[in-house]
């Protein structure tokens, strides 16, 4: 079951680059997780046509890809997960929307081929913008963030201990699987027929280690608020990074700064 | 004021009326005590562990630590002088890094930074562990989880330990290190454990159970020597012992086919 070992190492890996040392990695993560809601919404909040005003929001992941050390390869090869869903978002868009729009070496393209580029570019754009979030931030201060944020605690809980225990679940359904292709060498993947039941023990053992853990919680003074650990005071440079951001995006979102560009050297 | 800080009276327990899992349970523990519950698998010795500690709350008979009556109602209160290290370290570091992990407990009693800080510094230099503090769970061995997991406890700075199976899938080194920090520790300690060797060397009490009964209660060399008693209830005497008793060394692989 190599692919279950891939995503043990993947979620280890992310842990890794989240814990690297760069002036992103050192940003507040209340900043980061500000700016990074403000990205993803001034990027959705662009006109269904507006494929140029668009591609000047490839500015944030560039500057951060290369002021955090993230590696840019590493983050396509995880795009390519969940590249179909969005390309899926788009692509009835040129069959309903056939209105022409402009003509591209004698080709004609449609109002429909414009806003399924439009949406495909807005779903790499946001997805790269929330990637860069986790892959330079570690998990318990984005919580922290969130709570600072006000977010309901459940939802807060709910996803550090998901992400603390998804390896220890992979690793379950890892040890499942290897005792079985042990006895089934001959198999290449396992028999539908015996689906049920080792989805069902993976269910059980899920159940076990949360009562087991949810033990370990009360035993530990836990009455239903999770505490999280305080982390330094926003500095001016947090301040300087939210501004500069947030002021590169209303530019880029409110003025039309290809066509002014393009205007410069035309 | 009794000079037993936990006592055990009558406690019987069953989650079905028919299989009784423990019966008549009563013993106390002082301040000196470092106490080994050891019996065959499924005697009920995990599960007295838990009721001490309010986590089965169905039982007949009464529990008191510290004074207070185990109760619903008391449970915090309780919780708050007992560290409970489990046997699934797994199931006990939940956090992302070993330093959050110890924290959690002095967070939620309402310490502040500063006291949390000192918390987790004394629990992790007690067990020598300070170079795991930024260090993820998932990354650690076996050993290391099982320390992380008593340091998690230790902040707390409970009056009672109590350790289902410490030694479980340990190597020899890290299981000698935990024997080492185990004597280094005045708390009371209940360990429910198959490592007899390891309750000989930090328990001066043993608890035989058998069939969810308490068979024997006494001086852990008075216990752990007696060879018909243990026999009779599914042990052996101690590794340690079984060369002085008669009992002799039989290699899987004959010495005469030993090539060295």
């Amino acid at each position: 079951m190599g692919k279950l070992s891939d995503a043990i190492y993947e979620v280890h890996f992310m842990d890794t680059i989240a814990s690297k040392d760069s002036p992103v990695h050192r940003v507040h993560p209340l900043v980061k997780l500000i700016v990074t809601i403000a990205y993803i919404w001034f990027t959705v909040s662009f006109g269904k046509y507006d494929v140029t005003g668009l591609i000047t929001m490839v500015v944030y992941p560039v500057a951060l890809f290369s002021l955090s050390g993230v590696s840019f390869g590493h983050s396509i090869k995880k795009l390519r997960v969940i590249l179909p869903f969005v390309i899926l978002m788009g692509i009835l868009n040129p069959f309903f929307n056939r209105e022409p729009r402009f003509l591209l070496y004698g080709l004609t393209v449609t109002n429909g081929m414009v806003s399924g580029l439009t949406l495909f570019i807005k779903g790499v754009l946001t997805v790269l913008g929330a990637y860069l979030l986790i892959a330079t931030t570690r998990i318990e201060s984005v919580c922290y963030a969130l709570n600072l944020l006000h977010v309901p605690e459940i939802l807060v809980t709910q996803i550090l201990l998901t992400y603390r225990y998804i390896t220890v679940l992979l690793s379950e359904a890892n040890h499942i699987f290897e005792a079985y292709s042990l006895r089934a060498p001959f198999q290449k993947g396992v028999h539908y027929k015996v689906w049920g039941s080792l989805i069902g023990q993976l269910l059980f053992r899920s159940i076990d280690r949360a009562t087991g853990l949810y033990d370990s919680m009360v035993l530990r003074g836990y009455n239903g608020n999770f505490r999280h650990s305080r982390l330094s005071a926003v500095r001016w440079q947090d301040f300087a990074y939210l501004f500069v951001w947030g002021a590169v995006f209303a530019v880029l979102r409110f003025t039309s700064l290809a066509s002014l560009l393009g205007g410069l050297f035309v | 004021m009794s000079h037993h800080h936990i006592i055990c009276s009558n406690v019987s327990f069953s989650y079905d009326k028919n299989a009784e899992i423990l019966h008549d349970i009563s013993f106390s523990a002082g301040h000196d005590d470092a106490i080994g519950i050891i019996g065959a698998n499924g005697v009920g010795k995990s599960t007295l562990l838990r009721i001490l500690v309010g986590l089965e709350m169905d039982f007949t008979g009464e529990v008191t630590v510290g004074e207070i009556k185990v109760t619903k109602k008391t449970l915090p209160r309780i919780r708050e002088k007992i560290g409970y290290v489990f046997q699934d370290s797994e199931n006990q570091l939940f956090m992302p890094t070993v330093y959050e992990d110890v924290a959690f407990a002095p967070r939620n009693y309402g310490l502040d930074a500063e006291q949390v800080d000192e918390r987790v510094k004394h629990a992790l230099d007690l067990i020598g562990i300070d170079y795991l503090k930024n260090k993820q769970p998932y990354k650690m061995s076996g050993g290391e989880k099982k320390l992380a997991a008593i340091a998690t406890i230790l902040a707390m700075t409970p009056d009672v330990i109590l350790m289902d199976e410490p030694t479980i899938a340990l190597d020899p080194r890290n299981r000698r290190r935990l024997i080492n920090i185990l004597n280094s520790l005045d708390h009371i300690k209940i360990i429910a454990s198959h490592d007899l060797d390891m309750v000989l060397e930090t328990c001066n009490r043993v608890l035989l159970m058998s069939g969810g009964r308490i068979i024997a209660d006494g001086a852990t060399r008075e216990i752990l020597t007696n060879k018909e008693l243990l026999e009779a209830n599914g042990l052996e005497l101690p590794f340690c012992l079984q060369g002085d008793t008669g009992i002799s060394y039989k290699p899987a692989v004959p010495h005469e086919h030993i090539h060295l």
